[in-house]
């Protein structure tokens, strides 16, 4: 079997390889080539074109401001800033309001820079309907921003559908008020805010942080049963 | 030929080095601060100065307070909401300021306006027609679930806002947060960074979780003004 083996032509790998080990070569130059070239690249950028940042010291370093033990500072400074808290706190809310965040569909009731409850609802798709015939109106579903106050509440809400509720559905709206008004849908309450938007409750808490209203606020059962406890006429309503 | 090749490798691995410690020098900016003594009183009088009037002017504005680790949304003299954030660091262009906006030498105690954020967000509006007679857009129409609003804009792993006057801030993962990698995204955001008009003098860095900044980028109102509790350089 040895014999054998030994009979057989030696092929050797190295055999005539110069050619190889030259190809290995460059490709070695090549690559260190390419990693210098890049830290290079990579130092120039940085140096010409980036930003000289420090570090702006944070809680762990606090000395000064709200919930700093000892300030270590002079007396005239701090009551300038003493005064001033005391000026932008004059100019809080001085009653519970409603903050409503529309892209991510959360609202806050909030007192004295304290969440006294969060909510996941559902605020305005943003979807736009165009009426094909008639008037050829149209309506953008979008829920406003801005300040607004609850004008007032309506336990057990009956809603009277707009004409787009029904063009929505490809139906006529219907001439007579009796036909438009349908109960329920609402939920347990409705804040009205003015110009057909509410905040309410919905039949769909399923649904709920998604964007899908036609403008109005949804909040689910429980957390509508703990808003209308807390709020009245003229709580304001703020929409970002 | 071996002994040649490790030459060149052996000094390429020792250029490399150097060039990656001095990279990382200068990419450290300051040490912090030894004394940790924190944002001064005047750096917070200022900020708390400037607030007061955006609050009395009804405006929308954030204040950044890295002492507080938060960054606040405010309607008037109303809290929106509070972000809380992890390291800020601020400072300005190392070196090429040509073609980059004349920014301010009060940047650090100014108000910044005129927002614009990169990347724009770009909803899709959808339309139905309504049809009286047949309606057929509408047969869908009740089905339509849309995505909640982390599917339909997800947290970016960092967005700039640009301000008026070369005033800019980087709004960043904070280190050890994980968030999805979107290599299209990255690369718009490559280009953007590379037009003039995004080119700002001076910056401020905040590092947020990936909740925080996804929730801070699809909210955050153009229309509002920008406050920061930052120490005199």
């Amino acid at each position: 079997m040895s014999s054998s083996l030994a009979s057989l032509p030696r092929v050797d790998f190295m055999d005539g390889g110069g050619g190889a080990q030259r190809a290995l070569r460059w490709l070695g130059l090549m690559v260190g080539v390419g990693v210098l070239w890049k830290l290079f690249a990579g130092v120039a950028l940085a140096v010409l074109f980036g930003f000289s940042l420090e570090v702006v010291p944070g809680p762990e370093h606090l000395r000064v401001g709200i919930g700093a033990a000892a300030p270590p500072v002079s007396g005239s400074a701090a009551s300038v800033v003493d005064s001033l808290e005391t000026v932008m706190g004059r100019m809080r809310p001085r009653r519970t309001y409603i903050v409503i965040d529309r892209a991510n569909n959360r609202l806050w009731l909030r007192r004295d820079g304290l969440i006294l409850r969060e909510a996941v609802v559902s605020t305005g798709s943003g979807t736009i309907l165009k009426e094909s015939g008639g008037e050829q109106r149209s309506w953008t579903f979008e829920t406003p921003a801005g300040v607004h106050k609850i004008r007032s509440m309506r336990r057990d809400p009956v809603w009277t559908k707009p004409d787009w509720a029904f063009l929505e559905e490809g139906q006529d709206p219907p001439k007579r008020l009796s036909e438009r008004r349908e109960e329920g849908s609402l939920g347990e309450w409705a804040l009205d805010l003015g110009d057909g938007y509410m905040i309410h409750g919905t039949l769909y808490e399923r649904l709920l942080g998604r964007s899908i209203t036609h403008g109005c606020i949804r909040v689910g059962r429980d957390d509508l049963r703990a808003i209308a406890r807390a709020v009245s006429s003229g709580t304001q309503v703020l929409i970002f | 030929m071996i002994r040649v090749l490790r030459r060149k490798w052996l000094f390429a691995a020792l250029v490399g080095t150097a060039l990656i410690s001095i990279l990382g020098l200068l990419g450290s900016g300051a040490p912090e601060d030894p004394d940790h003594s924190g944002p001064t009183l005047e750096a917070r009088a200022d900020a708390l100065r400037a607030a007061t009037q955006l609050a009395r002017a009804d405006r929308n504005f954030f204040v950044l307070d890295p002492g507080l680790g938060a960054l606040t949304l405010y309607a008037g003299g109303a809290e929106l909401r509070v972000y809380p954030v992890g390291e800020v660091r601020a400072g300005s262009r190392r070196a090429i300021t040509w073609g980059v906006a004349e920014g301010a030498d009060d940047w650090r105690t100014r108000v910044w306006a005129d927002a614009r954020i990169d990347p724009p967000i770009h909803r899709n509006l959808r339309v139905i027609v309504s049809d009286s007679v047949v309606a057929p857009d509408l047969a869908g129409a009740e089905k339509w679930i849309p995505p909640t609003p982390e599917e339909g804009v997800p947290a970016p792993r960092h967005f700039m806002v640009h301000f008026a006057d070369g005033l800019g801030v980087e709004f960043a993962l904070a280190d050890g947060e994980e968030a999805p990698r979107d290599i299209k995204a990255q690369l718009r955001g490559l280009l953007a960074r590379m037009l003039p008009r995004n080119w700002d003098r001076h910056r401020i860095r905040v590092e947020m979780t990936a909740v925080e900044l996804g929730a801070l980028y699809r909210a955050f109102p153009l229309d509002a003004a920008f406050v920061a509790v930052l120490p005199k350089g």
